[in-house]
């Protein structure tokens, strides 16, 4: 394996040196040729390294070179191979490589097409890093480097302000998190006088660290999470992410980037396990995030947001997952998020596609007939979401509910149960109002309306094909491939928390048919009100609710909170500090100095009165004092 | 001794010559004063036996030089008596202060000084055995000193030159017809700028 | 009157303190007055101080050689006078005043 892992990450860079050196001239509109095939090369290496991983007690790890070596502090270029880093690879491979084709079409004739292509090869390279990445250091490089490409791909329309400043955006709130992530990384560094995964963790299960020190570094590394994972309250940079192209939003902030978080925390399960404090932590903040994030999903009127706020929500129920011990089952929801969501966004963006560009819901409607591939898949997507037997969202929810109530957290329990139902609606709203009742789509638009072109429509196929079928994976209890397949990984977590494999008792059917239950009402009501009754209903409503409708519809002011305390303070702060100490002193400083010299020069110019007399009096002067000092002294 | 009263006489007599002359408002009192100065001066030189110094002192500074300040006052058409103030407001107390310094100086040195010879066996009875000083003088000018000699004659030269030089009137520049400003421009260079 | 190196009957002192005298006199005259000829007047006062020095040392050290560079020293006297009254020519002429401290364009 030592051969060809290291491929895995380095195609799809060296597809980005190719296509972004010699994109302008030489590639132009086959820039997307060599990028989908290095990801095709990619994904074929993860299934060789799937097969060969399987089974595998004890991770792999694969040096590359030394990377940091200065006295105590060592750090190598090291990759590590195990099940957990397998299905990661697939999940980022295998996603990557469909929204890769899809983007043949969405972004044809773009101007900037090369440059799209290179840095989503370069994402690719940067989530494959950390994901194969053997210490926290590496780690940090891929997170870092996942950060750069998406602030680069959501700016991806450079000349619209909106996007600029969502890509600045998504940056800074990336590195109020990273700052934590950072801590904690030194912090273990410092604890336990090493990075790498496999040293950590054995000393971690050795005790060689106290309670608060392992507390403090998993709230800071879930600091890092809450960022990457756009998680309440740092989950505000995810909607302005929309800005840049559906194929980017779909890769990064749906199946990949934004769930780096999801897989460090998995990734360092023994800590988090050390630590109950923590992951009661971990646990709560996703519990909110998913309905905090569902509620304002319901009243977003761009189709998009909606999608935006669901993969919000959906990653609170991972947190949620993880807080609760139910490692592979996170990571289980994770991959079935990433099948759903990427198929959601990807019709998204056919829809948007054949509008001409709409992206507001409100002109929508009525497009089922029109296009009707796109609409198949899409519902099957939005099946998955809400949960609905027997698609993938159904067990991977199901099985965070379950282990929610087994782990004895009732009320995170009925507060994931209310968003699910949330969620079913909002989805499902977002259906019926984009493709149902009567069209509302202006009559430029309604000329343009056309199905999307195959590389579009294949992705989206295979995607739904998934959806439908991935949720046997994840079987609950001992059923579930996946949980035994990561297995190896988690159990010294797992061993730590008393964990163990449970069969399926009454409790769990139970819980099933509840959790479907809420999903099909949620359904239930979307249609009701967009469906049925398309006009009345949904105003009625709103005007009902006006207040909390104005509250909601306005995410909760968090955004103007942020601007009118952190932004203003940080921007008056700078312009305090750029006026009274550049400007004041230190320019001060600099023209004070040129300033006295000149004073000091003007001192001494009246010497120079231009005057003989004067002269010859200072050279009698000097003489009288020179002839004083010898004959005197 | 009666050198000394003479010398004493012609020393005092210098002395005030000298005040007199740097202390007159009118140029030509002064000058005329300053030839009283070097007469007596050269009185001096005659009291010390040094005639040929002493004749040349008459001929040439008194003679000379002084013939020749004549000259420019006149030729200058000077307002002899001068309305402005006549010496520099700022300059006046430091330079008097500083002068008597000097002055307690040189005393102070002078008295504490012996004074040891080798003597040069030029006597004046000597001097008057090898056929006076102008004989010794020129002989020693001709011999030993020549070359300062000749170097004294071209410095005259150049000193001549250069005068006649610098006094002549250039086609273009106008004679300045009212008192210059400080600060203005001088014709000459107005002229120049124009050329 | 025959003298003697041992009783030369004026002190060489007194042509010293003369000497003195008179060049403080000059140096007085020339740092203090405006009239450039007058400056010039306490110049020559200065160098003839300067001779009698000379001479009197020439008395006291029976050589003649003083009496040699009082001559050369009057005859560099007289041409730095031409040359300074050529300078007081023209400057008289460019500026109708000879008072020296209005003569200050190279001030600053």
């Amino acid at each position: 394996m030592e051969n060809y892992v290291w491929l895995i990450p380095v195609l799809p860079l060296a597809a980005f040196i190719i296509t972004l050196v010699l994109g302008r001239w030489w590639i132009k509109e086959s820039a997307h040729v060599i990028p989908i095939l290095a990801m095709l090369g990619s994904f074929a290496l993860s299934i060789a390294a799937f097969i060969q991983v399987r089974g595998a007690e004890e991770p792999v790890v694969i040096h590359l070179w030394r990377w940091f070596s200065v006295g105590s502090f060592q750090v190598p270029f090291a990759l590590q191979v195990d099940q957990l880093s397998v299905i990661m690879l697939l999940v980022v491979t295998g996603v990557g490589l469909l929204i890769f084709i899809y983007s043949k079409g969405y972004m044809r004739g773009d101007t900037g097409y090369y440059r799209f292509f290179a840095f989503m090869s370069l994402f690719a390279f940067s989530m494959l890093m950390l994901v194969l990445a053997n210490n926290y250091l590496l780690l940090y490089f891929g997170w870092e480097a996942v950060g750069l490409c998406s602030y680069y791909l959501i700016g991806y329309y450079y000349h619209k302000p909106e996007a600029a400043a969502a890509g600045k955006k998504a940056f800074i709130v990336n590195r109020v998190g990273d700052f934590g992530f950072g801590l904690g990384v030194m912090l273990i560094f410092v604890t336990f006088g090493t990075l790498d995964y496999v040293g950590v963790f054995e000393q971690v299960v050795g005790g060689a660290a106290g309670q608060g020190v392992l507390l403090a570094i998993a709230l800071l590394l879930f600091m890092g999470a809450m960022g990457k994972s756009a998680q309440f309250p740092l989950h505000v940079w995810l909607p302005d992410a929309m800005e840049g192209p559906t194929p980017v939003s779909a890769l990064i902030h749906a199946a990949t980037m934004v769930t780096a978080g999801v897989y460090m925390v998995a990734r360092s399960s023994v800590i988090f396990a050390s630590s109950p404090s923590a992951m009661l932590v971990v646990a709560a903040v996703g519990t909110f995030t998913a309905i905090f994030a569902a509620v304002i999903g319901i009243c977003q009127k761009d189709i998009k947001k909606v999608l935006a706020y669901s993969t919000v929500s959906q990653l609170g129920y991972m947190f949620m997952a993880l807080g609760v011990g139910a490692w592979a089952i996170a990571i289980f929801h994770l991959m079935a998020h990433a099948f759903f969501k990427a198929l959601l966004f990807l019709g998204a963006g056919s829809v948007i596609h054949s509008l001409g560009g709409e992206q507001d819901m409100d002109r929508m409607g009525g497009l089922w007939r029109r296009v009707p591939a796109t609409y198949f898949t899409l519902v099957a997507g939005a099946l998955a979401l809400s949960g609905i037997f027997p698609f993938a969202g159904f067990w991977s929810k199901d099985d965070i509910l379950g282990s929610v109530w087994r782990d004895g957290k009732y009320l995170f329990w009925a507060v994931g149960l209310i968003a699910a139902f949330i969620t079913a609606f909002y989805t499902f709203r977002m259906i019926f109002m984009t493709f149902f009742g009567k069209s509302r789509v202006d009559e430029a638009t309604e000329k343009h309306v056309h199905e999307s072109p195959l590389s579009m429509l294949v992705p989206l196929a295979v995607l739904a094909i998934a959806s439908m079928l991935g949720g046997f994976l994840g079987l609950p209890g001992r059923f579930g491939a996946i949980q035994g397949f990561l297995e190896p990984v988690f159990a010294p977590a797992n061993h730590i928390l008393g964990l163990e494999e449970h069969g399926l008792g009454a409790v769990d059917y139970i819980l099933m048919v509840v959790s479907l239950g809420a999903a099909m009402m949620g359904i239930a009501l979307a249609w009701l009100i967009y469906a049925y009754r398309p006009k009345d209903l949904p105003l009625f409503f709103g005007a009902l609710f006006r207040p909390a409708y104005v509250v909601v519809y306005n995410k909760f002011y968090i955004d103007e909170f942020y601007h009118a305390t952190f932004v203003r303070l940080a921007v008056d702060g700078s312009t305090w500090v750029w006026r009274h100490f550049d400007e004041f002193i230190i320019d001060g400083a600099v023209n004070g100095t040129g300033r006295v010299w000149q004073r000091l020069g003007g001192l001494v110019r009246p010497i120079q009165t231009g005057r003989v007399q004067n002269y010859l009096l200072g050279m009698f002067i000097g003489v009288f004092v020179i002839v004083t000092a010898v004959v005197f002294l | 001794m009666v050198e000394k009263i003479l010398f004493l006489v012609f020393a005092f007599l210098t002395v005030a010559g000298g005040i007199g002359t740097i202390s007159r408002r009118n140029i030509i009192h002064a000058l005329l004063l300053l030839i009283f100065t070097f007469v007596n001066i050269a009185a001096i030189f005659f009291i010390s036996q040094a005639y040929f110094i002493a004749v040349v002192q008459i001929l040439v500074y008194a003679g000379a030089i002084m013939v020749l300040f004549v000259f420019v006052v006149m030729f200058l058409n000077l307002r002899t008596f001068q309305q402005e103030e006549q010496t520099h407001r700022g300059q006046r107390w430091v330079a008097l202060l500083l002068s008597a310094l000097v002055l307690a100086e040189f005393v102070i040195v002078l008295a504490g000084t012996r004074f040891s010879s080798v003597l040069g066996g030029q006597t004046p009875d000597a001097i008057n055995q090898a056929g006076g000083s102008t004989r010794v003088f020129s002989r020693a000018l001709f011999n030993d000193m020549l070359l300062p000699f000749e170097v004294a004659s071209i410095v005259l030269l150049v000193a001549m030159v250069g005068a006649v030089i610098l006094v002549k009137r250039e086609r273009s520049a106008g004679v300045a017809t009212r008192k210059w400003e400080s600060g203005e421009q001088l014709a000459s260079e107005i002229a120049e700028e124009e050329v | 009157m025959a003298a003697s190196p041992t009783d030369m009957p004026i002190p060489v002192d007194w042509y010293l303190y003369l000497s003195a005298v008179l060049f403080v006199i000059g140096a007085v005259g020339m740092l203090t007055r405006r009239n450039l000829f007058i400056i010039l007047f306490s110049l020559e006062l200065m160098m003839n101080a300067v001779n009698i020095n000379l001479v009197g040392f020439s008395r006291f050290h029976e050589n003649l050689l003083g009496q040699n560079f009082v001559l050369f020293i009057m005859a560099v006297a007289a041409a730095e006078a031409a040359v300074g009254l050529a300078i007081a020519t023209t400057l008289f002429r460019n500026r109708q005043t000879l008072m020296v401290d209005l003569f200050d364009r190279m001030k600053g």
